[in-house]
């Protein structure tokens, strides 16, 4: 009997296919389900979060908002703040059952934010850089905003549920790397509201400022301070929630101007227990 | 941001050196498929009586081949969809063939022309550890003979 063994042609086991073509396929692919899949879950969220009961976000709150022990003179300027609060909350015609705490930190870092439950966190860093009462108010009026609106909780359901389905997912993956690289990812697109959610605040906040005090002067003194000091640092506005400083001025201004609301008044001075910054 | 950079970067340097890696190995598979070419195996249990068998040893090639970070990734999109996993295709071909390979360098060493009853097993290296990387192992045995037919 005559053996033989003949010469096995290529690529039959082993594809002769590129495999940067595989990888540009999946991950587009796969990326771009994913794109939908968050952008219809956010969409969710943002239909069901004015769902949930206030009374719940402020039980959910009461996890991670307390109230910091302050020193007298924090304590009091943090009572002030209160009371600004309160005033602007009932310009706003916040519904029944909601309410606002003002909680302020003695820290140099530059922002508020409002979160669940209807707290607001302001820090020293930012009143530092606010000369008027009136522009204290402006932000006050605009983080009260976002909690009418319910975006803290908006935020959150939309966070969880994209963070839910990225756990779900990237469990296939099964490497760590690349679980952490996407899951990152997803913090950073569930964090923070919406440029709508910014700009409706700012229109609700400027209302319940002419509501309160008659007029509107002061409501762009933090975003003119804020670009002075964004000068030499341009973060490009696809990085940022928050609109271009700039174009953020230009619709306060704009409305109102068409609502008729003065933008020149008598500002509020500061009580003179604010902390002021070096050099002011 | 280190940690998308570093995914990257092990991204194309998985895929640089992987590709480059299969390249050279299949170049050195196929000289040396032509070079043992005279080896020949019959996956038939018992040679047929006409041959005249002077002598037969076992023989064995073992082969363990890793996957690379690139691969890796690509297969693990790959699971979320379903479908040929063609980026393992050609690692598994590979490591078949190198582990023939070397059951024929075997049995030239011992003299032998001919290897019968040849059969492969196969595991996977690491595959519990869930961070750690993959690797193959094929293992070719069989029975090399030497016949008469051979001068």
């Amino acid at each position: 009997m005559d053996y033989q063994n003949p010469k096995i042609p290529e690529g039959i086991n082993a594809g002769r296919e590129n495999p940067l073509k595989e990888f540009a396929i999946l991950t587009t692919g796969i990326l771009g389900l994913l794109v939908v899949l968050v952008w219809a879950l956010g969409w969710m969220a943002q239909w069901a979060a004015p769902h949930v009961p206030f009374s719940y976000e402020q039980k959910l709150a009461r996890r991670f908002v307390s109230d910091e022990a302050l020193s007298p003179s924090d304590e009091r300027i943090q009572r002030w703040l209160r009371g600004i609060a309160a005033n602007l909350a009932e310009a706003e015609d916040l519904p029944p059952g909601m309410s606002i705490t003002v909680h302020y930190r003695d820290d140099d870092i530059v922002n508020a934010f409002a979160t669940l439950g209807g707290h607001i966190i302001i820090y020293r860093g930012l009143l530092e850089k606010l000369h008027s009462e009136n522009a204290v108010a402006m932000v006050l009026a605009h983080e009260i905003a976002h909690v009418k609106h319910r975006d803290p909780i908006i935020a959150t359901g939309r966070g969880m549920s994209i963070l839910l389905v990225l756990t779900a997912l990237t469990g296939g993956v099964g490497d760590e790397l690349a679980d952490r690289v996407l899951g990152k990812a997803a913090t950073i697109t569930s964090l923070g509201f919406s440029r709508d959610q910014e700009a409706a605040a700012d229109a609700e906040g400027l209302a319940a400022l002419y509501r309160r005090y008659g007029h509107v002067a002061g409501a762009t003194a933090l975003f003119e301070t804020l670009l002075r000091s964004e000068e030499g640092m341009r973060v490009p506005e696809f990085m940022r929630t928050h609109p271009d400083t700039e174009r953020r001025i230009g619709a306060i201004r704009q409305m109102a101007r068409s609502r008729g609301w003065p933008m020149r008044g008598a500002l509020k001075p500061l009580p003179d227990f604010l902390p002021r910054s070096q050099g002011a | 941001m280190f940690d998308l950079y570093l995914f990257l970067i092990l991204l194309a340097l998985g895929f640089a050196i992987g590709t480059w890696a299969e390249k050279r190995h299949y170049r050195s598979i196929r000289r040396r498929e032509a070079e043992y070419a005279d080896v020949l195996l019959i996956a038939s249990k018992l040679p047929t009586p006409d041959l005249q068998i002077e002598e037969s040893h076992l023989v064995g090639g073992n082969t363990v081949i890793s996957v690379d970070y690139f691969k890796r990734f690509v297969a693990g999109l790959r699971n979320l969809v379903g479908g040929r996993m063609t980026t393992y295709e050609s690692l598994v071909d590979r490591a078949r063939r190198e582990a023939i390979l070397r059951l024929k360098q075997e049995a030239r060493q011992l003299g032998a022309d001919m290897v019968f009853n040849i059969k492969l097993e196969t595991a996977s290296i690491s595959q519990s550890a869930n961070n750690g990387v993959g690797s193959i192992e094929v293992y070719a045995y069989g029975t090399a003979v030497r016949t008469r037919r051979g001068r």
